[in-house]
């Protein structure tokens, strides 16, 4: 796992970059929306709710092996290559749903809460909270961390 | 500058990260999960938690989140603020079942944890 390390970058094209992602994001959420009510898929009411489109664009959900899931944004979860992967290639995933089976939810638990801690000291410079591990989990997020590339 | 601040909403065995800014209000996040769940609001409630996980209060739709007690402190990305979901129609209490613990190190093993690249 990589810690948020690399903060001295160049500010103002990480403001660029991240206001540009969210307009991506919203024009993405919008075309996703319009192609999943044509496929038939779950979501074909309209979205009530602006900026919140459900499970099939926005979140994701990954299932631990003790069927715990965990929902976290897509963009999160994209992170990884390997989830990446795993939630392109099954055909009529609608529900974009990864069972990981591999994986505890205490892991997976803290698996999502890295990735979340990832993208947000990204953007941030100066001082960054070091993320903590409890020293049980140590070895088998090691694994994980392999496994998924983070 | 507002805050964002990072959430796990949890029932039974589901877990929904979401962040909000600390100025937004609780319904901001009942429309998160509406959204996620296809629940309608109306169905839809939060509740705050203690430290030992039990529910103290019931969050109401028209309080912000900053006036809830949740804050940059409380509500890292590293440490989501823990909040539960009781789905009206379906639930008749709040019920939340643990994450595994961890399994018994053996002592060759206890050592200090790999460093983060």
């Amino acid at each position: 796992m990589s810690a948020g390390s690399s903060s001295g970058e160049g500010t103002t094209t990480d403001q660029f970059t991240k206001l540009k992602l969210i307009e991506e994001e919203k024009e993405g959420e919008k075309k996703e929306e319009q192609e999943d009510s044509q496929e038939g898929s779950s979501s074909t009411e309209p979205v009530k709710y602006p900026g919140v489109t459900g499970e099939n664009s926005v979140y994701v959900k990954l299932v631990s092996s003790d069927d715990h899931e965990y929902y976290i944004r897509r963009e999160l979860a994209e992170k990884s290559s390997v989830i990446r992967d795993m939630l392109r290639t099954p055909s009529g995933n609608e529900e974009n749903t990864v069972h990981l089976h591999m994986v505890d939810s205490r892991i997976l638990r803290t698996m999502c809460r890295y990735l979340t801690y990832q993208k947000d000291y990204i953007k941030k410079q100066g001082e960054i909270e070091q993320f903590k591990i409890p020293s049980d989990d140590a070895y088998e997020l090691l694994l994980v961390a392999g496994f998924f590339g983070i | 500058m507002t805050q964002e601040l990072f959430f796990e909403v949890r029932r039974k065995k589901a877990h929904y990260y979401l962040d909000a800014e600390e100025s937004d209000s609780v319904s901001n996040l009942k429309q998160m999960i509406a959204g996620i769940l296809k629940e309608p609001l109306t169905n839809v409630e939060l509740w705050k938690l203690d430290e030992e996980g039990r529910k103290t209060q019931l969050l109401h739709d028209s309080a912000r989140l900053v006036d809830c007690g949740y804050s940059s402190t409380n509500a890292k990305a590293q440490s989501p603020a823990a909040i539960g979901l009781r789905l009206i129609a379906a639930d008749e209490q709040l019920e939340m079942t643990d994450v595994s613990t961890p399994p018994p190190i053996p002592d060759t093993m206890r050592q200090d944890p790999a460093p983060q690249d």
